[in-house]
C-alpha cells in the first residue's frame, strides 16, 4: 500500500462511509505526510458543515412554486405560438380562396449590388509605426484571464503508465 | 427501499412532482454542503441551492444517467459559483469570519483552527477550477473517480492525479 492509496480512501472514511483497515492504520500512524493529507481532508469536510444547515423544506417549497410558474409561462408561450400560426394560416387561406396576390410579390425581383474587392480600412492598425505595432501584437498575446485561476493540464489524453508516473513524481 | 435518483427523474419526467420533492429532499444538503466550500456564504448558499435544483429540473431532460444524479447536479451548482464569482470580479464571495467555526473552549485552539479554516478556504479558492471541483465532488460528495470522470469530461486516472494535485497544492497554500 502507497500513500497514494491510502489518500485515496481518506474522503471515503472521512465521510463515515467506511474505516480503515490494520494496515492502513499503521501506515498513518507511522507517515507524517499521510497524517498531515488526513488532517486536511477533514478539516476540508467540516468547512462546509455550515451548508448543512439549508432549509430544505423551504427549498422544496420555492422550487416547486418557481417550477409550476416556469409551465404556466411555458404554456402560455406556447398558446401565443399556436395562435399566431392559425392566424397565419387563416390569412394564408383567405389569399388563396381571393386569389389575392401577395403585396410583396407583384414587384418586380431586385438583386442587392455587390462591390468586387471591396476591403475596410483600418485607419487606427495602419498609422502606427514598427514599435507601436509590435506593442499591440504583444498586448493580444497576453492573457485574457487576469485575476482567474490558472489553466492546468486536463490529462484526459495521457494513459494508466502516464498518470501513474506522475502519481510516482509527486510522492518520490 | 426508496427508489433510486434514475427512477424519481423518470418519474418527474413523467409528471409526478412529487418525485421532485423527494429529489429536493435528498439532495439540497450535500449541495450546501458543496456551495459552502466552494466559498458561498452560509447565506447564499441556501439561494443558490434552489437556483441550481430549479435550473437542473428545468433542464432535466439533458440529464443522461451517465454521471450521478448528485454530482451533475454540483456541475451546474459549480458553474452558478463561477457566474458569481466573475460578477463580482473575482473577489471572495464570503467573510470567512461569516462562517460558523468548531467551537473549541481553548481559546488559542480556537484561533489556531479558525486560522486553518481561513486558510484552505482561501485555497480552494487559488486552486484551477478543474482540481478545485474534482477535490470538492471527492471530499464533500464521496464521489467515486470514475463519476468525477464522466461528469467533467475527464477519465477516472486523470481525475485521480488532479485529485492527488489538488491535496498538494492545499497543503502548500494551508502551511
Amino acid at each position: 500500500m502507497t500513500c497514494g492509496d491510502l489518500l485515496d480512501r481518506m474522503p471515503v472514511v472521512a465521510a463515515g462511509r467506511g474505516s480503515w483497515s490494520a494496515e492502513e492504520a499503521a501506515h498513518l500512524a507511522e507517515c507524517v505526510e499521510c497524517r498531515e493529507d488526513w488532517a486536511l481532508i477533514q478539516q476540508a469536510r467540516t468547512l462546509g458543515q455550515a451548508g448543512e444547515r439549508v432549509d430544505t423544506g423551504k427549498i422544496q417549497s420555492q422550487v416547486l412554486a418557481r417550477l409550476a410558474a416556469a409551465r404556466r409561462a411555458d404554456r402560455i408561450r406556447r398558446g401565443g405560438w399556436v395562435a399566431g400560426l392559425a392566424a397565419a394560416a387563416a390569412v394564408a387561406l383567405m389569399l388563396w380562396r381571393g386569389n389575392i396576390p401577395p403585396t410583396n410579390a407583384t414587384g418586380p425581383a431586385t438583386t442587392a449590388p455587390t462591390v468586387e474587392n471591396f476591403s475596410i480600412p483600418v485607419a487606427e492598425l495602419e498609422t502606427l509605426d514598427g514599435g507601436q505595432m509590435q506593442a499591440v501584437l504583444e498586448n493580444l498575446e497576453a492573457p485574457l484571464s487576469a485575476g482567474g485561476t490558472p489553466d492546468v493540464p486536463n490529462f484526459g489524453d495521457l494513459d494508466n503508465e502516464q498518470l501513474q508516473s506522475i502519481l510516482g513524481s509527486m510522492e518520490g | 427501499m426508496s427508489p433510486s435518483d434514475a427512477a424519481l427523474v423518470e418519474a418527474y419526467r413523467a409528471g409526478d412532482q412529487s418525485a421532485a420533492t423527494l429529489l429536493v429532499a435528498r439532495h439540497a444538503t450535500p449541495l450546501g454542503r458543496f456551495l459552502v466550500s466552494s466559498g458561498v456564504g452560509p447565506d447564499e448558499a441556501e439561494d443558490l441551492v434552489q437556483e441550481a435544483l430549479f435550473r437542473a429540473f428545468r433542464r432535466i431532460d439533458t440529464w443522461r444517467a451517465e454521471a450521478s444524479f448528485r454530482s451533475w447536479l454540483f456541475t451546474i451548482a459549480g458553474n452558478l459559483v463561477k457566474d458569481e464569482y466573475r460578477k463580482r470580479r473575482g473577489r471572495m464571495m464570503v467573510s470567512i469570519e461569516d462562517r460558523d467555526l468548531a467551537d473549541h473552549n481553548d481559546p488559542a485552539a480556537t484561533l489556531d483552527a479558525k486560522d486553518a479554516e481561513e486558510r484552505l478556504a482561501a485555497g480552494l479558492t487559488r486552486l484551477p477550477r478543474l482540481q478545485r471541483e474534482v477535490f470538492l465532488l471527492r471530499v464533500n460528495g464521496g464521489v467515486e473517480y470514475e463519476e468525477i470522470a464522466a461528469t467533467l469530461g475527464t477519465t477516472p486516472g486523470a481525475a485521480r492525479v488532479h485529485f492527488h494535485h489538488a491535496v498538494k497544492r492545499l497543503k502548500e497554500l494551508v502551511r
